[in-house]
């Protein structure tokens, strides 16, 4: 205790529930290891073993697959390749979560280009959630209102200027056209 | 169903999945009524956790109906309100016997670091998670509890992890009556750490973030005092100032990878992944604590390197403790805080919005816009 003005009396006043866990008879993780009171619920010695079709990778550190696992995204295309070879590494090698990490990069692409193919990509900016982002911002006025009508004319001006610049080509061609023309006349 | 979906960094979105089918004996299938965001989420999120698969449904924090139940379920049966602990646990292992359910050897085939959880990559287990409109729950025997009559799905989805877990990041820092302790961190673990930093008889308690709106939360929240790190030169000084230049007695670190505040840590941890995350708030846990003081760990770090100062953890002879929640233990205990009001777990969700928002959810919270500090996240069919 490092706090001379303790005053336990004022806490309790002050602070509901002061000292409620004081004891370590009432802190449910006093000793660390400890046989569960009332069981765990558990009404088996070993648990059966979930089979299924789906792969599953097993780490080196374990002799067998878990009686229970998960079953969902299979490992798939070249990050699956990847994430084979990383589970072949012990848990203690850098090398096996580089790899799993990169895999995880790879898998995202691949998952961008099915997306694609099936003709379901996603918006990438609703997908990040940047409309709270507008929202927000705006609330909080990180963005000051003062540049709003500097935004509003550069945003005109930028669209008058390809507007210009497209015209100026088409008279170009136009031009370049009717020479054409004329020397075929 | 409808189910969030991981599709990359920082890109979430809702999707159309079968709906999960029984798949083990002991299996139970939950329609999701409340699901919540937790700081853990924003790590797989940001693309940090190792073999986290794209079009996986994250979300561990959750509360629903029990739908169906396998042959050997006797606990529970369909139409039951119940939360689930957020690690997955079978009740017969080495470490379940011990109580230790946070370290189950018989739910994580992929890796031997920890137990199974829900949606959280196949590092853990490779399970689905709870943000979408139904979820798998396997061992329903020994996970799920029953929400007693006259709780709110809100307080008890908060009882699935992040109210265990900050109360078992101040147990763990061994707190007596008087010490004084400082809790880095004002999310959610941070802010229920320091709650009950006071159950357990602390006599100061001292948050550190760089969030105003979370440090006034808890200051009102928690009746705690409060330093921001991005307002001082330096922190360590600051807080060695604050308690008679001799430290804290307790320092818990519930921020995690992601911490602010040293760009060197940033960028090696968080920007070229060289190691596990920044460990810049586990680093001035070490350095504020006092000689022969405790340092309780609860954020979480990537594997498998970090760098920690702990030559100077060794020197001064600290007693540092961390692990995963062991939620399970916990319940009976803090359902009688709940209960008798010494606690109010809902009063910290800021935000309540339909699963379908789940992108804009995902950004608002990572971002800390709009002063959010918990979201919860209601599927259409329990709205
Ligand atoms: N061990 C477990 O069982 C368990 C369970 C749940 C969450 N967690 C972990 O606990 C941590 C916190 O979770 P949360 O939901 O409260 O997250 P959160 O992201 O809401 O909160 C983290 C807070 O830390 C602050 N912060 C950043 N750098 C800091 C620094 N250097 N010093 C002090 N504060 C700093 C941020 O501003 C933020 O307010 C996460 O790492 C999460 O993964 C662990
Ligand atoms: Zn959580
Ligand atoms: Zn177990």
């Amino acid at each position: 205790m490092t706090n001379p003005d303790f005053d336990s009396i004022a806490l309790a006043r002050r602070i509901p529930g002061w000292g409620a866990d004081l004891r370590p008879e009432n802190r449910p993780g006093v000793p660390k290891e400890k046989v569960p009171d009332n069981g765990t619920g558990a009404h088996w010695e070993q648990p059966e073993q979930q089979i299924t079709s789906v792969r599953i990778f097993k780490t080196i550190e374990r002799p067998e697959v878990t009686p229970v696992f998960g079953t969902t995204c299979a490992p798939k295309g070249l990050s699956g390749v990847m994430r084979t070879a990383a589970y072949r590494l012990g848990e203690g090698k850098i090398s096996r979560w580089v790899t799993l990490l990169l895999a995880d990069r790879v898998d995202m692409f691949e998952s961008i280009l099915l997306d694609v193919i099936k003709g379901r990509a996603g918006n990438p900016f609703s997908e990040m959630g940047l409309g709270t982002e507008f929202r927000n911002r705006r609330e909080k006025g990180f963005m000051p209102r003062g540049w709003y009508p500097v935004i509003a004319v550069g945003i005109v001006g930028l669209f008058a200027a390809s507007r210009a610049v497209h015209q100026q080509k088409e008279k170009k061609r136009f031009a370049t056209f009717s020479d054409e023309f004329k020397k075929v006349a | 169903m409808l189910a969030m979906t991981y599709r990359g960094p920082y890109r979430v979105r809702l999707d159309e999945k079968p709906i999960p089918q029984i798949e083990h004996p002991n299996d139970a299938i939950i329609r999701v009524t409340r699901t919540c965001l937790c700081g853990s989420d924003l790590h797989i999120y940001h693309g940090l956790l190792p073999d986290t698969r794209i079009g996986s449904t994250f979300g561990h924090e959750f509360v629903g109906v029990v739908e169906e139940v396998g042959p050997t379920v006797q606990s529970l049966k369909p139409g039951d309100r119940v939360g689930v602990p957020f690690n997955i646990s079978c009740g017969s292992c080495f470490f379940c016997k011990k109580s230790l359910y946070g370290n189950c050897e018989n739910t994580n085939p992929n890796s031997s670091i920890g137990a199974g959880f829900f949606g959280y990559s196949h590092t853990t287990g490779g399970y689905d998670g709870g943000q979408a409109e139904y979820v798998r729950v396997p061992f329903a025997d020994v996970g799920p509890f029953k929400i007693p009559d006259g709780m709110s799905e809100d307080d008890a989805v908060l009882l699935t992890d992040v109210f265990p877990t900050g109360y078992q990041a101040a147990e763990m820092g061994d707190i007596k009556a008087g010490d004084t302790v400082i809790v880095f961190g004002a999310g959610p673990v941070g802010i229920f750490a320091a709650k009950s930093a006071w159950l357990m008889g602390a006599g100061r308690v001292i948050v550190v973030d760089q969030a105003d709106y979370r440090l006034e939360f808890v200051q009102n929240y928690a009746q705690v005092e409060t330093v921001n790190f991005a307002q001082v030169d330096d922190i360590i000084m600051t807080l060695k100032k604050m308690t008679d230049w001799r430290g804290a007695d307790v320092c818990i670190d519930a921020v995690g990878a992601e911490a602010d505040g040293d760009w060197l840590q940033t960028l090696a941890g968080v920007r070229m992944k060289l190691s596990g995350g920044a460990t810049t708030a586990l680093g001035w846990a070490i350095e504020s604590c006092r000689k022969a003081g405790n340092v309780s760990i609860v954020g979480v770090y990537g594997p498998p390197i970090n760098l920690v100062p702990m030559g100077t953890a060794m020197n001064k002879g600290l007693t540092m403790r961390m692990n995963q929640c062991n939620v399970k233990r916990y319940l009976p205990r803090l359902i009688e805080h709940v209960m008798s009001g010494r606690v109010k777990p809902s009063d910290i969700i800021t935000h309540r919005v339909p699963l379908e928002e789940v992108s804009d959810a995902y950004h608002r919270f990572s971002s800390k816009l709009d002063h959010c500090i918990k979201t919860v996240l209601i599927p259409p069919k329990a709205a």
